[in-house]
């Protein structure tokens, strides 16, 4: 991605979320230690760092899967404090993608994208189903939309799920290691889908493995461990000349082999 | 690298590029060789212990079915099929809503089969097979003399008078037949039943065993001493005397009078004797060609609808009368008498019942076929006419309402009639709509019309069986039924429909209540649910006979039937809740936070994501349950409710009835009515396992 789209991109932001002095705890287990972030809208974040380093728990507690004790957290203008009463309505405006696909088994293709559109955005079936097929042709499956979740691949399953989020029209897609129970064949598939809703100027939030993806569509970087973010920064910046040493250290390692 | 490179190193290989063709596997591991030495004869022992149970399973199955066929009396079952269908006391005259209530539900459960799927290769034999042998029924019912009936004679003891039906021209035969020896008074086979005139049939089993005793222990008739002298007299409905025979005094069994009935209807047979010379002796009058009445209370109303009241006797005498009857079916029978006597009053009995629901069934079978892929209402039109028709179905509903509220403050035969006029607009209206629906294009609509069909089979079914009338004395053709009026066959269906039904929503509430973070609701589930399950069913229902009404809150008064429907439908739902709550927990976390994740709220995510997973996921325990509770309706006879099991019972156990030799047979038949409900819905369950998301799972796992 070249600089001018950057540039391009940083000069329309305005923060669409913020997270300041963000704390949170599993039991005695402290995961999230003042966690102070803020993305722009349009802006494309990639979160790596070892596992048990918060990544997924910070994602999580951005639609509110999970409940951060201390600090502000703040998405599209609404903090998420303790008093949210239409706390689905935010989920809505935010997608989420995950690890392990999660779609509805008991759902064809086309009911998994439509459901949520119906129930919640209230659109009629043939509308939602008019969504939903465009949206199965922009993730390449469109022959796939009467199947079951169990008659897919993987790929096609993870890009089913993209599809199911995008359906309700988010601002910010957050995705949780899309690509991890996926075989190598598959990877790309989904990571072609990512790059294009990513060149369509999709916020997005993406805790992965991927340094490529990380570093072909990042806007910024981001190294978290032990809770806590350790370094920000472009990819270049990152993957040329990281300056901490934990980052450093975490590099060396995953990018011997 | 080139392939060359390859080909010098000697470990290297490279399979050709036409992957190798798929091969059957050798003839020695499959076919009925292969299977017979895999699962029968694998090894020494297992050689032995299969030969040891065929061995058993053979000697079983000849002592049965020699049984079954050469000695059991099936028409326990066959001449008594009113009774186990309905119960002994339904309404004649209303037989023909029992029928029709069964032909909505098959009719209606056939529109479910042409919409969500297809008839079987299966079901079509079985129908064909039924069909062939309905048709057959004439070739199959071959003549077979009626048993002669015997009647116990001595000189205080003479046969009372005997109601009997003749048709016109129908030559019936009385014979003196003299005791003479002890061997005369054989008792086995001892089965007789004839109507008294309280239209009940009757034997005469125990006073009979009592004169045998007399006779047999200590002489007090000594049978050589042979001096009756009897004559038989015929009397028409209003009593005369329309025939008599000369009196017999002889040693020898003689036909004292032929007699053929100048037209049909009742006639009384009875003994006089000779008032100059009486006598002394015993004897029994054999009376041949009279149908004896071997069904039950029930079937008394049908012969008064064709031969008008039995006559009413003077009753010095008219107890009990026919000591003894031979079994139609004993001595030597050709094989289409046997079928005739064992199988063709079955048939005969269940034909016209048969045949409407197979047109029926088939009708609704392509209603559903042609609802599930109809568009001939373009959806401009269907639109408003389905959005009109909702509307008006909610106006009847609100003024049958308000006319009921009305009726409670001021009760007018007027609005009586408002109210039936709103209820059967309600009905026609209801399934106008649902054949809107079912014009429509869309295969969702098709399954909305089956759903408010089967919706309004409850209304139509209590209009059926309880009764339509707007007031008491206001003319009906539906006069009221009360429910001690319902039983056999149809009130274990309805019992078990009404409990598996309502038990389903109550048991899901008391499973997710059970998981409710509100400590209230959760312990409340807890504890409604251990507490039922902790207690036997019988207890329960005992608790509901008896116990409710000292609870006060008008309890008593509800109709026993109705508190028992509730005890079952409690009692299921507390095992339903636990199953579901099983089910509950299959559905993983990420199921949850993916539907969380698109905005549902936790509603919704009940509904829509957790329920229908959890809830397929525990399929075959829910119809375990439905299967358990259709066989546990049978304790309810235990409290005097005379379904299935209980109408058997009567009919076995009532020393009126007379079928008091024949338990096997009743028994073993309402079984396998048991079994063939059971293995239907069980096979049903099935099917819905296998269909949508369920037919992939299979395939995948």
């Amino acid at each position: 991605m070249s600089e001018q789209q950057h540039s391009k991109k940083r000069s329309s932001a305005e923060p669409i979320i913020v997270c300041k002095d963000v704390n949170k705890w599993f039991g005695d287990f402290h995961v999230l230690k003042d966690v102070n972030l803020e993305v722009a809208e349009r802006e494309v974040v990639v979160i790596i760092g070892p596992s048990g380093s918060g990544k997924s728990t910070l994602i999580r507690c951005i639609n509110r899967l999970e409940e951060h004790q201390e600090g502000d957290i703040v998405v599209d203008g609404i903090a998420l404090g303790n008093d949210l009463r239409n706390i689905s309505a935010i989920r809505a405006e935010v997608g989420m993608v995950f690890q392990s696909f999660n779609l509805f088994p008991h759902l064809t293709v086309r009911d998994n994208i439509t459901l949520a559109q119906r129930y919640v955005r209230r659109r009629s079936r043939a509308e939602a189903e008019k969504v939903a097929q465009d949206l199965l042709e922009r993730v390449g499956i469109p022959e796939q939309a009467e199947k079951y979740p169990g008659q897919l691949s993987g790929g096609q399953q993870q890009r089913v799920a993209i599809a199911r989020a995008l359906a309700m029209q988010p601002k910010i897609m957050l995705f949780d290691e899309p690509t991890s129970a996926l075989d190598p064949e598959m990877i790309k598939e989904v990571l072609d889908v990512m790059k294009e809703l990513a060149l369509s100027g999709m916020t997005m939030m993406v805790v992965t493995h991927e340094m490529g993806f990380a570093r072909e569509v990042a806007d910024r970087v981001i190294f978290m461990d032990g809770g806590r973010i350790v370094e920000i920064g472009t990819p270049d910046h990152f993957f040329t000349a990281p300056s901490h040493e934990r980052t450093k250290l975490f590099l060396s390692q995953i990018l011997k082999h | 690298m080139s392939s060359e490179n390859f080909r010098k190193a000697a470990q290297t290989y490279i399979a050709p590029a036409e992957p190798p063709v798929s091969r059957k596997p050798p003839i020695t591991e499959s076919g009925i060789v292969f299977w017979l030495r895999k699962n029968l004869f694998a090894s020494v022992p297992d050689t032995i212990m299969t030969l040891i149970t065929l061995t058993i399973l053979t000697i079983v199955a000849i002592n049965f079915f020699s049984w079954a066929f050469l000695n059991a009396q099936w028409e326990v079952a066959f001449l008594n099929l009113r009774s186990l269908g309905v119960g002994q006391l339904f309404p004649y005259r209303e037989l023909w809503r029992a029928d029709l209530a069964g032909f909505v539900v098959v009719f209606l459960s056939l529109v479910s089969v042409g919409i969500w799927g297809r008839i079987t290769r299966t079901a079509v034999i079985i129908m064909l097979v039924i069909v062939a042998m309905m048709l057959a029924l004439p070739i199959l019912t071959a003549p077979v003399p009626e048993p002669a009936i015997y009647n116990y004679v001595d000189e205080n003891y003479t046969p009372r008078q005997v109601n009997f039906i003749a048709e016109r021209g129908q030559t019936v035969r009385f014979t003196i037949d003299p005791l003479t020896s002890v061997d005369d008074f054989r008792v086995d086979g001892l089965a007789g039943y004839v109507e008294n005139n309280k239209g009940q049939a009757n034997t005469s089993f125990d006073a009979f065993n009592v004169t045998i005793g007399q006779v047999t222990r200590d002489g007090t008739r000594v049978p050589e001493d042979y001096d009756l002298s009897v004559a038989v007299q015929v009397w028409d409905a209003s009593s005369r005397v329309i025939a008599q025979s000369d009196f017999s005094g002889g040693t020898q069994a003689e036909t004292v009078l032929e007699w053929t009935a100048p037209q049909s209807g009742w006639y009384t047979y009875t003994l006089v004797f000779d008032e100059d010379n009486t006598g002394t002796g015993v004897a029994w009058l054999k009376v041949d060609n009279v149908e004896v009445f071997r069904s039950t209370l029930g079937a008394s109303e049908e012969r008064v609808a064709a031969f008008g009241q039995q006559p009413t006797l003077d009753c010095r005498n008219c107890a009990t009368s026919v000591n003894r009857t031979d079994m139609r079916f004993q001595g030597s029978r050709t094989l289409l008498q046997w079928v005739s006597l064992q199988f063709t009053p079955y048939l005969i009995g269940l034909r016209n019942f048969v045949f409407g629901a197979l047109v029926i069934g088939l009708i609704g079978y392509l209603v559903g076929r042609w609802a599930s892929r109809s568009g001939i209402l373009d959806e401009a039109v269907a639109k408003p006419v389905a959005r009109a028709l909702v509307y008006f179905l909610g106006f009847t509903v609100v003024v049958y309402l308000g006319a009921g509220i009305a009726a409670g403050i001021a009760p007018s035969p007027a609005i009586e009639v408002v109210r039936s006029v709103m209820l059967i607009t309600f009905l026609l209206t209801g399934v106008l709509y649902a054949l809107v629906l079912f014009a429509r294009s869309e295969r969702s609509y098709a399954t909305q019309g089956l759903t408010v069909l089967w919706l309004l089979t409850i209304p139509l079914l209590s209009i059926l069986l309880t009764g339509f009338q707007t007031s008491p004395d206001a003319p009906t053709i539906m006069p009221p039924i009360r429910s001690d009026q319902i039983g056999g066959l149809l009130l274990t269906l309805l019992l078990s429909a009404v409990a598996i039904v309502a038990s389903f929503p109550i048991g899901i509430l008391l499973a997710l209540g059970r998981q409710s973070p509100l400590p209230v609701i959760s312990l409340f589930s807890t504890i409604f649910i251990e507490v039922v399950r902790g207690v036997p069913l019988i207890t329960l229902l005992f608790m509901g006979t008896f116990i409710l009404p000292f609870f006060g809150l008008g309890l008593g008064d509800v109709d026993l039937v109705v508190r028992i429907a509730v005890v079952l439908t409690l009692f299921t739902s507390a095992y339903l809740a636990e199953v579901i709550r099983g089910g509950l927990q299959v559905v993983s976390k990420g199921q949850y936070e993916a539907a969380y994740a698109v905005g549902l709220n936790s509603f919704w995510t009940t509904v829509l994501i957790v329920l229908p997973q959890g809830l397929r996921a525990v399929i075959p325990a829910i119809m375990g349950q439905a299967v358990s509770l259709f066989k546990d309706t049978s304790l309810v006879y235990i409290i005097g409710l005379y379904e299935l099991l209980g109408v058997t019972y009567q009919i076995l156990g009532d020393s009126q009835t007379g079928y008091l030799a024949f338990p096997r047979e009743g028994y073993l038949y309402i079984g396998a009515v048991y079994f063939v409900f059971s293995y239907l819905m069980a096979d049903v369950s099935r099917r819905i396992e296998r269909t949508g998301s369920g037919r992939v799972r299979r395939q995948t796992l």
